[in-house]
């Protein structure tokens, strides 16, 4: 009877071992693309741990550019690159997609050069920034398949994606660029219309205004912040149009972004970024939300 | 997940550069070239300053000895990890590179290189006694102050139960997406 019941505590452990193995296994991504897949699910979430998908001497690059249009790859550890990941996920609800994956294996060694989606929510205001990015990757089975080398380009609008790697079956449903999540349609028109009525609710043109929104200061100040960031509020010049709302509060956030490539997104986020607090424009003897529209160069 | 046929590969004719210090490595091409020759450099001191000039400061080596589909010693690290690692191995032979096949996919300011080659392993003690064997390269690559460095190479050599060929297939995958 005991040796049946030690039997019995014997084999109800080894079931349990091996239970415990087939979930780890189970875990494990199976083939190089599964653990692109998974990566790209994890490192959109706060709780990212770099060891579970980066082997300890990886590399993740990024490339980036300077206001001279010179190129600088930053290189990040493991690590370090996880600190990335938790500081962008404190700010964004972030979420990436491989829209297409060039995959290449041969034993333990695959590779893979694929175009990805990003989308950023912010967590504060819900403005939603939609990127894309060409991602060369390296991976090396070693106790499951691990990343060896991440290296990552942001768009830029002078070289768009290749059919092949952005094929319109698969993103036509994809949108780029900033806006709510409940709006995003692109609106850099100007209203020729004088008649509006107040609603706190409204963002309004211009022309629609009793008092425009005025920049603080010498007006050389505001100059100089458009001279710096090569934007202009200029039509004529024919720079690529993006919108600022300048809110009732004076504070002012980026609109629509959806004729800037990634680059320019982000000289465009700067330039919001730099600027002092406004005066918010005036309607009915209130202060409204307004569009301004700015060109960069 | 949906597996498309083979779609773009470029492959290059393989040409022969000038001399190592005439290159300005502006095309990935060239630093393929280089990468070998200075990975056929008998003294440490001219293998270094080779390999260390291709490379980002940051950039790494990662190696697959592959012994059957399912065995594997992967090792990896920075250019002086490998310099260090390799150099006893160099010590007692020689070796060399003929590249037999190449391809590239780019976009902008990022490379990656996909090359065959034909190692050839030769004792130092005893010339008599050879080792030949087929490698898989992948190289990444950003472009940088005007030309071309290398961010990773990684390499894995031809075992017995598959086709070391099949390394050159692409497999272009339509991922589903969504808003």
């Amino acid at each position: 009877m005991i040796a049946i019941r030690k039997h019995s505590i014997l084999y109800s452990i080894t079931a349990a071992l091996l239970c415990f193995a087939t979930s780890l296994l189970a875990q494990l991504p199976s083939t190089s693309v599964d653990a692109l897949d998974a990566f790209y699910h994890a490192s959109s979430r706060a709780d990212f741990n770099p060891n579970d998908h980066l082997l300890p001497t990886a590399r993740c690059q990024v490339v980036t550019y300077a206001e001279d249009g010179s190129t600088k790859a930053i290189s990040f550890t493991p690590q370090a690159y996880a600190v990335q990941i938790d500081t962008l996920t404190k700010l964004f609800e972030v979420d990436q997609q491989p829209v297409v994956i060039l995959s290449r294996y041969y034993g333990h060694l695959a590779t893979a050069y694929l175009s990805l989606y990003t989308r950023l929510i912010d967590r504060q205001n819900g403005d939603t920034l939609r990127l894309r990015s060409m991602q060369s990757v390296q991976l090396i089975q070693q106790n499951g398949w691990k990343i060896a080398s991440l290296v990552i380009q942001n768009e830029v609008e002078a070289y768009p994606f290749s059919e092949e790697l952005w094929p319109r079956e698969l993103s036509e449903d994809l949108k780029l660029g900033i806006g709510s999540i409940s709006q995003v349609e692109p609106d850099t028109t100007t209203s020729t219309s004088t008649e509006a009525d107040y609603d706190p609710n409204k963002v309004y043109n211009v022309d629609q205004l009793q008092v425009a929104p005025e920049y603080p200061g010498d007006p050389a100040l505001f100059t100089s912040l458009l001279s710096s960031f090569a934007a202009t509020m200029d039509s004529s010049l024919e720079g690529s149009p993006f919108t600022v709302v300048i809110e009732e509060d004076g504070f002012a956030r980026l609109g629509y972004v959806g004729d800037l490539s990634g680059a320019e997104i982000e000289r465009a986020q700067s330039f919001v970024k730099s600027m002092l607090i406004w005066y918010p424009g005036v309607l009915d003897d209130a202060s409204v939300k307004t569009k301004l529209i700015f060109y960069l160069l | 997940m949906k597996l498309r046929p083979f779609i773009a590969l470029l492959l290059f004719a393989l040409l022969a550069s000038g001399s190592f210090g005439q290159s300005r490595f502006d095309n990935p091409s060239e630093v393929i070239t280089s990468f070998y020759r200075a990975m056929e450099q008998e003294a440490l001191e001219t293998r270094s300053a080779e390999l260390k000039a291709l490379f980002l400061e940051e950039g790494t080596i990662h190696s697959i000895v592959q012994k059957s589909s399912l065995t594997s010693s992967p090792k990896g690290g920075s250019v002086t990890d490998f310099l260090q690692g390799s150099s006893g191995f160099y010590l007692a032979n020689t070796m060399s590179y003929d590249e037999i096949e190449r391809s590239i996919d780019y976009y902008v300011d990022i490379a990656t290189v996909h090359s065959l080659v034909f190692q050839t392993i030769v004792e130092r003690n005893n010339a008599n006694i050879a080792y030949e064997q087929m490698l898989w390269f992948s190289f990444t690559m950003v472009f940088e102050k005007d030309r071309w460095f290398l961010t990773n190479v990684s390499w894995v050599n031809a075992f017995e139960d598959e086709d070391i060929d099949d390394a050159m297939r692409l497999d272009t995958l339509w991922h589903p997406t969504k808003n």
